[in-house]
């Protein structure tokens, strides 16, 4: 997936923990969805977006200051007519760049993001249950069949050389026993799958990414059911299928929901490793602590000024005292590059998956009637049970 | 996308704000008092009247709020989102920020008495 020089930048910047690794960038707020477990479309709507020249500035800037990898996202960053001259912007300045989407991206916006240096994906997925995706995605029809089109058309279009698909799987109760299954619906066809659980907010304590959707809570009755699925999925890892996530990281699963101490901050005095390793950055160019906190001050990354501003740790002094009062979050990122930098089983678990990465077939390309068939075939081999889905379902 | 929800975060952002600003000030029973509203408030957006409506749960009290005294970049729904309107200027979001604290004033006022 990395480059030989990309890989000694990462090494590089989990030795020295003075650059960021890793930056998500929300380019908009604007989405065609509206999924139950994301606020992020809503909290990132009051700021306008940087416009193309602006983002230039960003990267001239991201490039300055080491950064290895720049995550595009949202909303939906196939939402900006721009994308390609955006990706472009960093990997004309050897940033690697990874782009999420929801899937519903055409096949030209698709082709042109791809020509201009985007080779790592995530695609959303949550279950192979098309009514049911329907139904989490804001309850928008047909939009799980689109992600499978997409995720074929994906497959025609990526080289199979160097590139890396995976599929975002956002865990809650109402979709426990599918996620193993898209687990197997991965291996079949090639990617990998990233897991996060549900992040669910009160209104007295919002946060920008979590929903305020109190139905998404996992009910303390099914730890139990959570605890053994986790342990299921760990070891379905160690059988070989294409889990991203760390050990640590799933076992924080556990501990995130059920309200217990995180192993993945223990390392850093209960604290994560924003702006060190990473931060984000909001659709205006600012940068933020995470998806979850703002600054109180506005510090824009495509100021001349923001590089020294990093180097000389101004950022930081705005940055950490907001990690710090922070409880903490499993968003995936944040977590696995804390792990990989902290810890050595993490290190070698993600060297591994790396390497095993590389050698997994990709059946590529696949139609999406392949994949329609494969997700059948899974289905049915596997029937997840009914899971706690209120009247409206479709 | 709803612009309700997105009005709720703005508000609900400025008063966890208050509410910490309260609890480090050693105002315990304000800070309570902006939780216990936080948790009550609801937004609902009124298409017809261009307003949206901002009500205090088991409470009479509610406010009309006109669309126009805010700017979300997320243009009507799902279906017509992928049109962006986005200005090369950062004036909405000091409008924003300033119509959501002059409401807040009010709504907050309103609930303490």
């Amino acid at each position: 997936m990395f480059s030989f020089t990309e890989t000694a930048k990462i090494a590089k910047a989990m030795l020295l923990k003075d650059r960021p690794l890793y930056v998500q960038f929300y380019i908009t707020a604007r989405c065609n969805l509206a999924c139950q477990q994301c606020n992020i479309i809503y909290a990132n709507s009051d700021v306008r977006e940087a416009t193309i020249d602006e983002i230039k500035g960003i990267a001239d800037n991201l490039a300055e200051i080491g950064t290895c990898v720049v995550l595009l996202t949202g909303g939906e960053p196939f939402a900006r007519a721009d994308l390609p001259e955006i990706i472009r912007a960093f990997t004309e300045r050897n940033i690697h760049v990874r782009m999420q989407t929801n899937g519903l991206a055409s096949e030209e916006a698709l082709q042109a993001a791809v020509d201009a240096g985007g080779h790592d994906i995530s695609i959303s997925l949550d279950t192979l249950v098309g009514s049911k995706q329907d139904y989490l995605n804001g309850e928008v029809k047909n939009s799980w069949r689109k992600a499978i089109n997409t995720m074929a058309t994906v497959t025609k279009i990526l080289p199979k050389k160097g590139s890396f698909a995976a599929l975002g799987c956002v865990m809650s109760h109402r979709n426990l026993y599918d996620v193993a299954n898209v687990l197997r619906f991965a291996r079949r066809i090639g990617w990998h799958v990233s897991l996060v659980p549900a992040h669910i907010a009160r209104p007295h304590d919002p946060r920008g990414f979590r929903s305020y959707d109190r139905s998404l809570v996992f009910p303390p009755a099914k730890y139990p059911e959570l605890e053994r699925e986790i342990e299921h999925l760990k070891q379905m890892k160690r059988e070989g299928f294409p889990l991203y996530d760390s050990t640590i990281y799933l076992d924080d699963i556990v501990n995130f929901i059920e309200g217990k101490p995180l192993k993945w901050r223990s390392k850093n005095g209960g604290v994560c490793d924003s702006p060190a390793l990473y931060f984000a950055i909001i659709p205006n160019g600012d940068i933020s602590v995470c998806c979850d906190w703002r600054l109180a001050k506005r510090i824009s990354t495509f100021s001349k000024d923001f590089p020294q501003h990093y180097r000389s740790r101004l950022v930081h002094q705005h940055v950490v005292p907001i990690a710090q009062a922070c409880d903490g979050c499993l968003y995936g990122s944040y977590p696995e590059i804390s792990t990989t930098a902290r810890f050595y089983s993490a290190m070698f678990d993600h060297a591994k998956i790396l390497l095993a990465g590389t050698a997994m077939p990709k059946p590529w390309p696949l139609t999406a009637d392949d994949m329609m068939t494969i997700a059948d075939e899974i289905v049915r081999d596997h029937p997840v049970p009914e899971e706690m889905l209120p009247a409206t379902t479709p | 996308m709803n612009l309700d929800d997105a009005l709720r975060y703005l508000f609900l952002r400025l008063l966890r704000a208050d509410r910490v600003a309260a609890a480090d000030a050693g105002h315990s029973a304000r800070a309570e008092a902006l939780a216990d509203l936080a948790n009550r408030l609801s937004f609902t957006r009124e298409k017809e009247s261009r307003s949206y409506r901002v009500a205090i749960s088991d409470s009479t009290a509610a406010w009309t709020i006109p669309e126009t005294d805010f700017v979300f970049y997320q243009r009507g729904d799902r279906k017509t989102s992928a049109e962006p309107s986005v200005s090369a200027d950062d004036a909405h979001y000091d409008q924003n920020l300033t119509n959501a604290r002059k409401w807040l004033e009010v709504i907050v006022r309103a609930h303490e008495s």
